[in-house]
C-alpha cells in the first residue's frame, strides 16, 4: 500500500509509464460501432477469408483451420467464463469427446459430416449433465471440479479402449473435398472450418446480446439480485455450460478432419490450460478475443518449436500471469481502446448497444468495493 | 484378507503423501482464501532441485533440506509477489485462480526446460528393502513416509498450537483486519502461510519421488488426489486435510483393486467423484467449518 | 493535561470517494471524547482512518507523531486499539486465544494480564474455552474491548459499541467501559448513535454530519444543544 503511494506521485518518466500501465487495465467498454460498418465488417472479413486459401500453402491453410476451430471454442468458453462468470478448466474434456465421437464414427462408416450435429447432441448433453451439478458450485469449487475432469481426461480415454483403442489413437482418412468442388483437401477443410467459426460468430452474438446475453450478464454479475428480476439463474447457467460444452464439441469434430488422428495425450492438462490462456489472452467476454486468442494458441507453439520443446508452456504460463497484471482484458480490450476514437466518430445508425457491458475481472479495476461502502 | 490388509497399508503410505500435498493446499487456502493450483508443481520443482543437489554429491537428507528451504523462500514470495496485488475483492478470485494456473504451468515448462521430460531416478531416502508389518510386508520408504508425515503433522500442530508465531498466523488467517489492528504484520504471516505450503510440498516432493519417477508432469495427478483429500476433509481444516488423505489413498487403493471398471488404470476416476459427491453432499467436507468461497 | 491524539483537516474515503471532508478533532491524556452522527456520516471511515485501515489525508498525530500512511499495524504498536464495528473477535478461535491476540504487542505477563480481564469481565472466565463464535453479541463486545486493552494501549477506539445489544448489555459495557477509563487512564475515542450513554461517559463530544465536524464542545455542552438534543437524544 505504503509504496504505491511513493511512486504514484508523479515521478517524470516513470509516473507516466505507470499510468500507461494503469490505463491499460481499465475495462473497456465495447465499440458501439453503427450497424453498417458492423455488417461491413464482417462481410469484408468472411469474404478475405473465403477467397484467401485457394493463394497460400497447403500449411498455412492447416493453420488456419486450427485458429478456426480454437476460435469455436473460445466463443463457446467465452459465453461461460466471459458472460456467465462460470470458470471451466475442463473443455478440454469435451474437445475429447467431441473429437472422438467423430473419429469412432467416422470409422465405423459414417460420412464426416453426418457426425457433426451427432457430436453437438452428444456434446450438449453431457455438457447438460455435468452443469446440473455444476451450477451448484460456487466459483473455486467449479474450477476444482473442471480441472479435475481436465486431468481425468486422458486416462478416461485410455480406460475406454474398446472404443477408442487406447494408448495407440484412430488414424482416419476423411473430409476429402467433394470432386465437384476441384479443392485440395486443405482449401476443403479450411472452407468447413470458415463455415464452422461464421455460424459460430453469429450464434455468438446472438446469444450474447440482447436479452438472452443480459441474462447471462446478470447472472455473472449478481446472481440474486438476477433471481429477483425473473432471470431463471439455475437453468441460465447449465444451458450456458452445455451450450459452451456443444461449441467445443464441435470444435472437436473438425479438429478430426484437419488433423485425421487422435490419441489420449493430446487432450491433456495441457490443453486445458491453452483454451484458458486463449480466452485470457484474446480479452474475457468479448468475441473478437477468441479470434486473437486463437492465433495466439496456434502460432505460439509453432513459433517456439525450435527454442524448446518446454518453450510453448513457458509462453502460456508467462501470458496468463503478465496478462492479469498488465491488461486482464486481453488484446480485445486494447483494440477497443485504440480502435475508439475512430469508431465513434462515424457516421451511421448505431443498434442499441449491446447487454454485454464492460466485463468485469480482477481486483485491480480502479472501482469502488462496494462492501468497504458499507462501512462508513 | 491378506490382499486387503496388503492394499491398505499401501494406500495409507500413497494416502499420509496425499494429505500432506493437501496440508499444504489448506495452509494457502486459509491464509489467501484461495486455491493455488500450482502447488503440485511448486513440489514438483523442489523434488528436481533435490534430485540436482543430490547428483552434485550432497547428501539425500540434506539435500532434501536445502529445497525446502528454497521452497520456502519461494512459496513466500509468490504470496508477496504474484497474490497480494490482487487484494482480496471477490473479483480478484477469478484472477488468481488464472494466475495460479500460469505458474503451474511456468514450473512444468521451466522443469523441462532445465532438466528435459526423461524421468530421473532419485533414490528413496529411507533406503530400500522391506518391513514385516503382520502378514504384510512394507517398503521401508513407505513407512518412512508415513511416518515423517507424522512427525511432520506433529511439528506443525505444536507450531500452530502452542507457539505465539503459530497463534498470530491463525489470527491473520482468521481475521486479517482484526489481527493488523492487534498489531500483528499480517503480510508477513500470509508470506510465512505461502512458505510453510511450499516447504511441505518439497518434503512430498522428495519422498514421492522414487515412486512416481521424477519428470515435471508427475505431481498433476497428485495434485488431484491432494484437492480430493483437502475437499473430503474439509478445505479449512488441517487435520482434515491429513485424514482425507489417508481416506483418498485406502479409498483409491481399494477401487483400483476390487473393482474392475476402475481398475488399475482408471483410479483418478476416484480423486473426481470424491470432489464431484463431497461438494454436492457435503460442500464443507469432514471437518471443515465453512463451504469453499465462491468466486 | 496535555493533548494525545490531535486531528487536523484530515479527509478520507474509498478509492474516488470522500466520506470524511476536512475534520480536525483532540483527545487529551485520559479523557473520553465521543463523536456522535447518523448513520452514513463518516463515523466509522474516521475510525478506519485513525488505525490504518484505510487511506487519509491530512495530519493524525498521536503525541505529535504522524500517524496516516502508516500501516495498521504499525500504529497499533503505537498505541492505539480499535475495536471495529460487529466486533472483530476471531469466531473460530477460542476465548483465551483472542485474549492471547490481543497480547501480541503488550511486554507484561500475559497470564496476569489475562487473568486481570477475566476478573473485569468474569463471563469471559466462564467461557475461556468456548469459541469466539459461539459467544453471545454482548460477550463478544466485552471480548473485543478486553482483547483490545490487553496491550495497554494509549487510546482507545471504539466503534458503536452498543450495536446490535440489547439495553442493559449495552448500559453494563458502558459502566465497564467508565469505570476501565478511570482505573487505567487510557484515552478513548468512542463512534455511536447511542448519545445518552456515550454522553454520560465522555468529557467532549463532536456530531459529525454528511463528512463534516459540524459542533464541538464539552459533552454538557452538546447535551445542551436543542438540534442534538432533539436529533440525537430524543427529547
Amino acid at each position: 500500500m505504503s509504496d504505491e503511494r511513493r511512486t504514484s506521485g508523479g515521478m517524470g518518466a516513470f509516473g507516466a509509464v505507470r499510468q500507461q500501465l494503469a490505463r491499460l487495465r481499465e475495462p473497456h467498454a465495447p465499440l458501439d460501432a453503427p450497424t453498417w460498418l458492423r455488417v461491413a465488417t464482417f462481410c469484408l472479413v468472411a469474404g478475405v477469408a473465403a477467397l484467401l486459401p485457394l493463394y497460400v500453402q497447403p500449411y498455412v491453410n492447416f493453420d488456419l483451420s486450427m485458429v478456426m476451430i480454437y476460435a469455436i471454442v473460445g466463443m463457446g468458453l467465452n459465453l461461460l467464463t466471459g458472460f456467465n462468470g462460470q470458470i471451466s478448466l475442463g473443455h478440454s474434456a469435451f474437445f475429447a469427446t467431441g473429437a472422438y465421437v467423430a473419429a469412432v464414427a467416422i470409422q465405423d462408416g459414417w460420412h464426416y459430416l453426418a457426425v457433426l450435429p451427432v457430436a453437438v447432441v452428444v456434446t450438449f448433453v453431457l455438457g447438460y449433465l455435468f452443469g446440473l451439478p455444476a451450477l451448484r458450485l460456487q466459483g473455486l469449487q467449479l474450477a476444482l471440479v473442471t480441472l479435475a475432469l481436465a486431468i481425468v481426461t486422458p486416462s478416461a480415454i485410455k480406460r475406454l479402449d474398446d472404443f477408442t483403442k487406447g494408448q495407440e489413437g484412430i488414424n482416419l482418412y476423411t473430409a476429402q473435398p467433394p470432386e465437384w468442388t476441384g479443392l485440395e483437401r486443405d482449401q476443403w477443410v479450411y472452407l468447413l472450418c470458415l463455415v464452422g467459426v461464421l455460424v459460430a460468430w453469429i450464434l455468438t452474438r446472438r446469444l450474447s446480446t440482447g436479452r438472452i446475453g443480459r441474462s447471462l450478464v446478470a447472472v455473472r454479475d449478481n446472481e440474486t439480485v438476477a433471481r429477483t428480476l425473473g432471470v431463471r439463474s439455475s437453468r441460465t447457467k447449465t444451458m450456458v455450460f452445455a451450450i459452451s460444452a456443444a461449441y467445443t464439441g464441435v470444435g472437436g469434430v473438425l479438429y478430426v478432419y484437419v488433423v485425421q488422428f487422435v490419441g489420449p495425450d493430446s487432450f491433456g492438462l495441457v490443453m486445458a490450460i491453452a483454451f484458458i490462456s486463449l480466452i485470457v489472452v484474446g480479452g474475457l467476454g468479448t468475441i473478437s478475443g477468441a479470434v486473437f486468442g486463437a492465433f495466439f494458441i496456434t502460432y505460439v507453439p509453432e513459433w517456439t518449436a525450435g527454442i524448446n520443446q518446454a518453450a510453448a508452456g513457458m509462453v502460456y504460463g508467462l501470458s496468463l500471469i503478465i496478462f492479469m497484471f498488465v491488461m486482464p482484458f486481453g488484446i480485445a480490450g486494447l483494440a477497443r481502446a485504440a480502435l475508439r476514437p475512430v469508431v465513434d466518430r462515424v457516421p451511421g445508425k448505431r443498434g442499441l448497444l449491446s447487454g454485454q457491458g464492460a466485463p468485469t475481472v480482477g481486483g485491480r479495476s480502479a472501482a469502488v468495493d462496494e462492501e468497504e461502502l458499507v462501512g462508513s | 484378507m491378506e490382499l486387503f490388509l496388503q492394499q491398505l497399508l499401501d494406500g495409507l503410505a500413497t494416502g499420509a503423501l496425499y494429505g500432506a500435498l493437501a496440508l499444504s493446499v489448506v495452509l494457502v487456502y486459509r491464509a489467501s482464501g484461495i486455491v493455488n493450483f500450482a502447488q503440485g508443481e511448486m513440489a514438483m520443482f523442489a523434488a528436481f532441485l533435490t534430485w540436482q543437489a543430490h547428483t552434485w554429491g550432497v547428501p539425500l537428507v540434506l539435500a532434501i533440506g536445502l529445497s525446502m528451504l528454497i521452497a520456502f523462500a519461494f512459496g513466500a514470495g509468490v504470496e508477496r509477489v504474484l497474490i497480494r496485488p490482487f487484494g482480496t475483492t471477490a473479483a480478484a478470485h477469478l484472477s488468481l485462480i488464472i494466475v495460479t494456473l500460469g505458474l503451474m504451468l511456468v514450473l512444468t515448462s521451466g522443469a523441462g526446460w532445465t532438466w528435459g521430460y526423461l524421468t530421473k531416478q532419485v533414490p528413496p531416502v529411507f533406503g530400500e528393502g522391506v518391513v514385516d508389518v503382520g502378514a504384510s510386508a512394507m517398503s521401508r520408504q513407505a513407512l518412512g513416509i508415513i511416518l515423517a508425515v507424522a512427525v511432520m503433522s506433529v511439528l506443525l500442530y505444536f507450531l500452530f498450537q502452542k507457539t505465539r508465531l503459530g497463534l498470530d498466523m491463525r489470527a491473520a488467517a482468521s481475521n486479517p483486519e482484526s489481527a493488523r489492528l492487534s498489531g500483528i504484520p499480517v503480510g508477513r504471516m500470509l508470506m510465512l502461510g505461502w512458505g510453510l505450503a511450499g516447504a511441505i510440498g518439497a518434503l512430498v516432493g522428495a519422498l514421492a519421488a522414487p515412486q512416481l519417477f521424477l519428470q515435471p508432469n508427475m505431481m498433476a495427478a497428485m495434485l488431484l488426489y491432494a484437492f480430493a483429500a483437502a475437499t473430503l476433509g474439509g478445505f479449512d481444516s488441517p487435520v482434515g486435510a491429513l485424514i482425507g488423505g489417508l481416506l483418498v489413498g485406502v479409498l483409491e487403493n481399494m477401487a483400483g483393486t476390487y473393482i474392475d471398471i476402475i481398475g488399475n488404470d482408471f483410479k483418478q476416476a476416484v480423486a473426481l467423484i470424491i470432489i464431484m459427491a463431497v461438494l454436492l453432499f457435503k460442500p464443507e467436507g469432514l471437518f471443515g467449518s465453512r463451504t469453499v468461497a465462491r468466486v | 493535561m496535555s493533548t494525545l491524539l490531535e486531528v487536523q483537516g484530515l479527509h478520507a474515503g474509498y478509492g474516488p470517494v470522500e466520506v470524511l471532508r476536512d475534520v480536525s478533532l483532540t483527545v487529551e491524556q485520559g479523557q473520553v471524547a465521543v463523536v456522535l452522527g447518523a448513520n452514513g456520516a463518516g463515523k466509522t471511515t474516521l475510525l478506519r482512518a485513525l488505525s490504518g485501515i484505510i487511506k487519509g489525508r491530512g495530519r493524525a498525530t498521536l503525541d505529535g507523531r504522524q500517524l496516516l500512511g502508516l500501516p495498521s499495524e504499525r500504529i497499533a504498536a503505537l498505541g492505539v486499539s480499535h475495536v471495529p464495528q460487529g466486533r472483530g473477535t476471531f469466531a473460530n478461535m477460542t476465548v483465551e486465544e483472542n485474549l492471547r491476540i490481543g497480547a501480541h504487542l503488550s511486554r507484561g505477563d500475559e497470564k496476569a494480564e489475562i487473568g486481570k480481564w477475566y476478573e473485569i469481565f468474569p463471563r469471559l472466565g466462564d467461557r475461556r474455552t468456548q469459541q469466539a463464535g459461539s459467544l453471545s453479541g454482548g460477550e463478544q463486545q466485552m471480548l473485543a474491548v478486553a482483547r483490545a486493552l490487553m496491550p495497554g494501549p494509549r487510546l482507545l477506539l471504539l466503534d458503536e459499541p452498543s450495536l446490535g445489544l440489547a439495553p442493559n448489555t449495552t448500559r453494563d459495557l458502558f459502566a465497564s467501559l467508565g469505570r476501565i477509563n478511570a482505573e487505567t487512564g487510557t484515552a478513548m475515542l468512542i463512534v455511536e448513535q447511542n448519545a445518552h450513554l456515550a454522553l454520560d461517559i465522555g468529557s467532549t463530544a463532536m456530531l459529525l454530519e454528511a463528512g463534516r465536524m459540524v459542533s464541538s464542545g464539552t459533552a454538557q455542552e452538546l447535551r445542551d444543544n436543542d438540534d442534538i438534543r432533539r436529533a440525537y437524544l430524543g427529547y
